[in-house]
């Protein structure tokens, strides 16, 4: 059983399919891109699959509980999903260290030692340590991306969605955001990763899922497809190596 | 009596005029956080109650109210004392323009930052008081200020449902000593003292809670 | 640590809402009689070095002696001190207050305990005097809201063609009305023959016409007041040379 099974998800806006019957699995451990030209869907697809929007039918299994079902505990689902959004999302009112801990403290109710330490431990990974004092509007893009990853991680989740990461990002910030998430992918962190950079999937993903007008169009290793003669991928990709 | 005597004579009402300028403000942000939290958490129908409420408070003058509260509630045997009936009036007609104020801050709040919270897993509530509330605040100032001032200007109504406040103390004086021109200026020199009190305090809270570079966007 | 701060401003907020509302409305002891005054008509009732006196207070002061109460007082303006008595927030009103039909339908009256007239006042300077009434339409008047004036321009003046009611400029309080006589604003002030007798000695006013016989003043109840009747037996007791001595007192 795959840590994540997407089953024919369909998100329409009235008449408009943006999601026409997308399935694709995600194992343990494993790190998946999601590529696509413009409104292919995939930040429609993130979004549902953590239901900040409501899928219109299909299924998602997470841990082989369906969490479309009325019945699901969407909170608790959330909170095993760590998000890292293009604009960082940064509480502008908090630290660096507040921004971390506000959730360990509110939602699983760790004492403040703990919880600080616990942030301390993940901003350390992400070499935002000497911040923690900080306030996001004083940190430059990397800085706020990275500080935004130690937030998702320091709620231990099973897997970790990037939505654009670095496409706020001027190019040597990617660059330390892309070394980073690699090294997260190297320690078999689960990710799921929307983005058009493709540096970025080389770098972090075992296969990458191509969406085309809201369906999954090829799924492969990037190497495969910037080789395969199609001439959706050819025209997306554009004779890249 | 010299000039002096005269500021004397009225700074002893100077103290009601704080506390019902305190009183009606307190009241206002109750209000004005209630109505706002409310909004945003309710669903369409108390939305739609308490902008009615809204409209209403905000065009009734505010002098009516104070005089239905307080001379006309007694009639259906509710007695309020006077300070009470200032908060219920002025206080609730503050705090429905507050409420406003705070409608328009709330919307400043950068949206991501709440689909953030909402990501993580906290409530609507949660999302409410740790993200969008303190943001809110320090946007509103400027018309929390603005609140702040009316409020001091319409305390002098106090004086008809019986508070001694600065007003009253003028106008026995003036009966006295028909020294209109001289009291009426004293009483512009206390109200603007008080005033520039109150925006002292306001900016020393202000600089305790700032952010450093927190309306940047 | 912001949050502890948020619920300490909250707090206290709550807390001046607390004290706000008690300590103001407590249950008045038998013997303490809630009284509304407006400060503003020597010498029936006025202020002098925060010390509320005048004619009305000594009258009611000697009741209270005699009785063996206090009295609260609380200063309203005008309009004010007549609706705390209206709606029974306070056991009396004093300053004084004329008898006339429309506040007799909301409040009860005391006998009346001095005869009062109602003093059209001008400018010295301006020799105004009139022998009749027919000329008045010819002049600006003006006194304070709230006052018997209106009702007697209404039901004695507009009748007979000598004055309107839509003719008169209203003032807040006789002090404003006073101003504007001073600034040449307005011709003639309505003032109580009480007041004017007090403001003639410090301003340069005189009397242009004198209503006499008309007006009587009374101490003002609630309806139905238990409070009343009590009284007037008290005026009966001090007796008509008591009273006027008081009267005279406050009148030379």
């Amino acid at each position: 059983m795959a840590l994540l099974e997407v089953k024919d998800l369909v998100k329409s806006y009235g008449d408009r399919n943006v999601l026409d019957g997308v399935s694709f699995d995600l194992e343990e451990g494993e790190a998946k891109v999601v590529m696509g030209p413009s409104g292919c869907g995939k930040s429609t697809l993130l979004r549902c699959l953590n239901l900040l929007i409501e899928p219109t039918s299909g299924a998602i299994l997470l841990d082989g509980n369906d969490i479309t079902r009325p019945s699901a505990d969407v909170r608790a689902l959330r909170s095993r999903i760590g998000f890292v959004f293009q604009n960082f999302a940064l509480y502008r009112h908090m630290s660096v260290l507040d921004n971390v801990t506000l959730a360990l403290r509110r939602l699983k109710k760790l004492p403040k030692r703990e919880a600080e330490e616990r942030a301390m431990h993940e901003l350390a990974r992400m070499d935002m340590a000497e911040k923690s004092d900080a306030f996001p509007a004083a940190l430059s893009g990397g800085q706020s991306q990275r500080v935004a990853i130690a937030r998702a991680l320091a709620m231990d989740p099973k897997v970790l969605f990037f939505d654009e990461p670095t496409s706020a990002l001027d190019p040597i910030m990617v660059r330390e955001v892309v070394t980073l998430i690699n090294r997260l992918y190297l320690d078999n962190v689960t990710i799921l990763c929307v983005t058009h950079d493709l540096g970025l999937a080389k770098h972090i993903s075992d296969r990458v899922v191509f969406l085309h007008h809201g369906k999954v169009y090829a799924e492969d290793r990037i190497e495969e497809l910037l080789h395969r003669d199609d001439p959706v991928l050819e025209d997306f990709f554009g004779g890249e190596d | 009596m010299s000039f002096f005597d005269i500021l004397q004579i009225l700074l002893q009402g100077a103290g009601y005029t704080l506390l019902i300028t305190f009183s009606c403000a307190a009241t206002a942000l109750v209000v004005g956080l209630g109505i706002a939290m409310a909004r945003e958490l309710g669903g369409r129908w108390a939305s739609a109650v308490l902008s009615a409420l809204v409209y209403v408070l905000r065009g009734v003058p505010m002098l009516v109210l104070l005089f239905i509260v307080f001379f006309g509630l007694p009639g259906i045997g509710v007695d309020v004392p006077p300070l009470v009936a200032m908060m219920l009036s002025l206080g609730l007609i503050s705090g429905a323009y507050l409420s406003e104020v705070f409608r328009g801050a709330l919307a400043a709040v950068n949206s991501n930052e709440v689909l953030a919270a909402q990501s993580m897993g906290f409530t609507r509530f949660q999302t409410l008081r740790l993200i969008k509330i303190p943001q809110m605040l320090r946007f509103s100032v400027p018309g929390m200020v603005n609140e702040l001032t009316t409020v001091l200007k319409y305390s002098p109504f106090a004086y008809t449902v019986g508070l001694p406040e600065i007003t009253k103390q003028a106008m026995a004086l003036v009966a006295m000593t028909m020294r209109g021109i001289e009291i009426y200026a004293a009483i512009g020199l206390i109200y603007f003292a008080i005033y520039r009190l109150l925006l002292g305090a306001v900016r020393l809270i202000e600089k305790h809670y700032a952010i450093p570079g927190f309306a940047q966007e | 640590m912001r949050r502890r701060d948020l619920l300490a401003t909250f707090a206290l907020a709550l807390s001046f809402i607390a004290v706000g509302g008690c300590g103001q409305g407590g249950e008045t002891a038998s013997k303490v009689i809630n009284v509304a005054v407006t400060p503003a008509s020597p010498p029936n009732l006025f202020e002098e070095n925060g010390k509320t006196q005048g004619l009305d207070y000594d009258l009611f002061d000697g009741y209270c002696k005699a009785r063996g109460c206090t009295m609260a007082i609380t200063a309203y303006d005008w309009q004010g001190m007549l609706g705390a008595v209206v709606s029974k927030k306070a056991d009396v009103a004093f300053s004084g207050i004329s008898i006339t039909e429309p506040r007799k339908k909301v409040m009860d009256f005391s006998k009346p305990y001095m005869d009062n007239s109602w003093n059209l006042v001008s400018l010295k300077n301006r020799n105004i005097k009139l022998a009749k009434l027919d000329t008045l339409k010819n002049y600006s008047i003006g006194y304070a809201r709230g006052t018997a004036y209106t009702d007697f321009i209404k039901t004695e003046l507009e009748p007979k063609g000598i004055y309107k009611v839509d003719q008169v400029k209203l003032y807040p309080t006789n002090n404003e009305a006073l101003a504007d006589l001073q600034n040449g604003q307005v011709d003639m002030v309505f003032l109580d023959g009480t007041v004017a007798s007090v403001y003639r000695k410090k301003l340069p006013i005189q009397d242009s016409y004198v209503f006499e016989g008309i007006d009587r003043l009374g101490f003002a109840f609630p309806k139905g007041s238990a409070l009343r009747a009590d009284f007037d037996k008290y005026l009966d007791e001090l007796g008509p040379e008591k009273r006027q001595a008081i009267i005279d007192k406050w009148m030379k």
